[in-house]
């Protein structure tokens, strides 16, 4: 059973330190992943989420009611992490940065292991991931890797619940149309198999 | 719902189909067979959106094990200097180091204070869960009443052992009994409190009941008072009871039955009352042995066949004895701690 959040994070407010560790303990690896997705910069993602909990802590009388901290604290990794590495890239290229967007790369690493996929057809799948855009990338990640709901997704990405969704059709769509010859040769193989055990 | 227009992408949208995917659960997949009979014609469809599902399965990157400790130990520690340097004024390091000394040497005093019997302190160090457990053990003879942190209150009778953290978490109170002991638990809808004695663990939610768990029994009894408790077997998840005010469960290696029980008979011992009831020469001395702190050896007993019933409050081992020896018709010796039975036919 779990307390519901809101219980949670009025603890964390009334200053009580189980309560603060308990947020930590239970959203450190979430964050970390997230955040290393974003930057792709280890030292960094925990660097920043330090710094979370730190302010966390110190503004706690002056925290707002959060519904869910889940997305509460995704979204405030997401522009922490922002906002430093805009600082580093300040020198060099000021525009890539310019709309919260986050060069993310998928690599066959991140595919859950599966007997079933050989190492051309991951190559394939990555190969499709690289075509999305970064919003696309990012939605796919929040919403595959971090299983989250559309609500969450909007809130962290600060983006309106359709676009949240058109996205993620977009990036469907052009994932589905590059994998097609994957599909069509999983499909005659399976079709072959119930034709043959019958 | 229709799904008669529905596109691959659509199917892929749907976060019910999501979950089905995902985690092939018995209510997802009867939801999904379903709408498969009622829209055969979107077979093609379902069948590409699971396969591209399937594809786009990823898995998250986790921290090495080592990183994660370095980053809560530096969380703690911020944590420790915050809470003690609460005006928010630089404290000088050798200054910290003297608060944080005093801090732990008023816990220090106030845990010796608070837990003068404490046996055993086992610590268990992970980086999800920082627990201390504190082990209480009554031995025969003596009964021990305690308070836990959240006020529930606990009778423990005599040879029975209970373990417990030295703070319960946010979201569950759970204690580890051995023997037997009477429970008043404190309601938190919130935090079950759940009693784990071997295989048999009770989840209950603000009541009071009793739970005879002795290890060398081979029944487990948990019998209600008040409130709503439930047992269950931890291998067999299956196999579980939810108790009424006045039922007992009797937990068997088989199964898990409820019944109803005598107050007077599972209870009279949290007042101090020993009840025998139609109880047997071996029941007797068992019985007496736990209450009393004795050893009791039985000679020559096979023949005796009659039954004991009787309730004693506050009374001696000499008187109870006497008592029993006329009614099923023993001669006894006593030395010290050791009783020898021996039957008279």
């Amino acid at each position: 059973m779990k307390l519901p959040d809101q219980t949670i994070w009025n603890s964390l407010k009334n200053g009580n330190k189980e309560a603060y560790l308990q947020i930590y303990k239970s959203h450190y690896e979430l964050l970390y992943s997230y955040g290393l997705k974003l930057s792709n910069d280890q030292e960094l993602t925990r660097d920043c989420i330090h710094e979370i909990f730190v302010n966390l802590w110190e503004q706690r009388a002056k925290l707002n009611d959060v519904l869910h901290i889940k997305a509460y604290l995704l979204k405030y990794l997401r522009r922490l992490i922002f906002h430093k590495l805009k600082k580093k890239n300040r020198q060099t290229s000021i525009d890539s940065l310019q709309q919260e967007s986050f060069q993310i790369t998928f690599s066959p690493e991140d595919l859950l292991i599966q007997q079933d996929i050989t190492k051309e057809n991951q190559q394939k799948i990555m190969e499709a991931l690289s075509h999305l855009s970064p919003r696309q990338k990012e939605i796919i990640y929040l919403k595959f890797y971090d299983e989250l709901s559309y609500q969450e997704i909007q809130d962290i990405m600060s983006l309106s619940y359709q676009s949240v969704r058109n996205t993620l059709h977009k990036a469907l769509t052009s994932l589905r149309k590059r994998l097609l010859s994957l599909v069509v040769i999983i499909f005659f193989t399976s079709k072959i198999l119930y034709i043959n055990s019958l | 719902m229709d799904y008669s227009n529905y596109s691959v992408e659509d199917f892929l949208m749907d976060e019910s189909f999501q979950k089905y995917v995902r985690e092939g659960d018995k209510e997802s997949q009867k939801i999904w067979e379903e709408i498969l009979r009622n829209f055969p014609d979107k077979a093609p469809e379902i069948e590409e959106a699971k396969e591209i599902l399937q594809w786009v399965r990823f898995q998250k990157r986790k921290p090495s094990i080592k990183d994660a400790e370095q980053d809560i130990k530096r969380f703690e520690k911020y944590l420790l200097q915050a809470t003690i340097g609460k005006s928010g004024k630089v404290v000088p390091l050798w200054k910290r180091g003297w608060a944080a000394a005093v801090v732990v040497m008023v816990c220090a005093v106030g845990f010796l204070y608070y837990y003068p019997q404490v046996i055993t302190v086992k610590k268990t160090d992970t980086v999800q869960n920082t627990k201390e457990y504190f082990e209480r053990k009554v031995p025969d003879g003596q009964k021990l009443s305690l308070k836990l942190g959240d006020g529930t209150t606990v009778k423990i009778n005599a040879g029975s052992s209970i373990k417990f953290p030295q703070k319960f978490t946010l979201d569950k109170r759970e204690v580890y009994l051995e023997g037997e002991a009477y429970f008043e638990v404190v309601k938190d809808a919130g935090r079950p409190f759940i009693i784990h004695t071997g295989n048999f663990q009770t989840t209950v939610l603000g009541t009071s009941f009793n739970i005879n768990a002795y290890p060398s029994q081979e029944v487990f009894k948990i019998a209600l008072v008040e409130g709503k408790v439930q047992v269950e077997d931890i291998k067999e998840k299956s196999r579980r009871v939810q108790l009424t005010p006045n039922q007992m469960a009797i937990c068997l290696d088989t199964g898990i039955v409820a019944s109803a029980f005598d107050p007077e008979e599972e209870l009279a011992w949290k007042n101090d009352i020993l009840v025998f009831k139609e109880a047997d020469i071996h029941q007797v001395a068992h019985k007496l042995e736990r209450w009393y702190g004795v050893d009791i050896t039985l000679s020559k007993t096979h023949l005796i066949e009659k039954k004991f019933t009787g309730r004693f409050h506050n009374q001696t081992l000499g008187h109870i004895l006497k008592g029993a020896s006329f009614a099923l018709g023993f001669d006894y010796t006593q030395q010290g701690k050791s009783i020898i039975i021996t039957g008279t036919k």
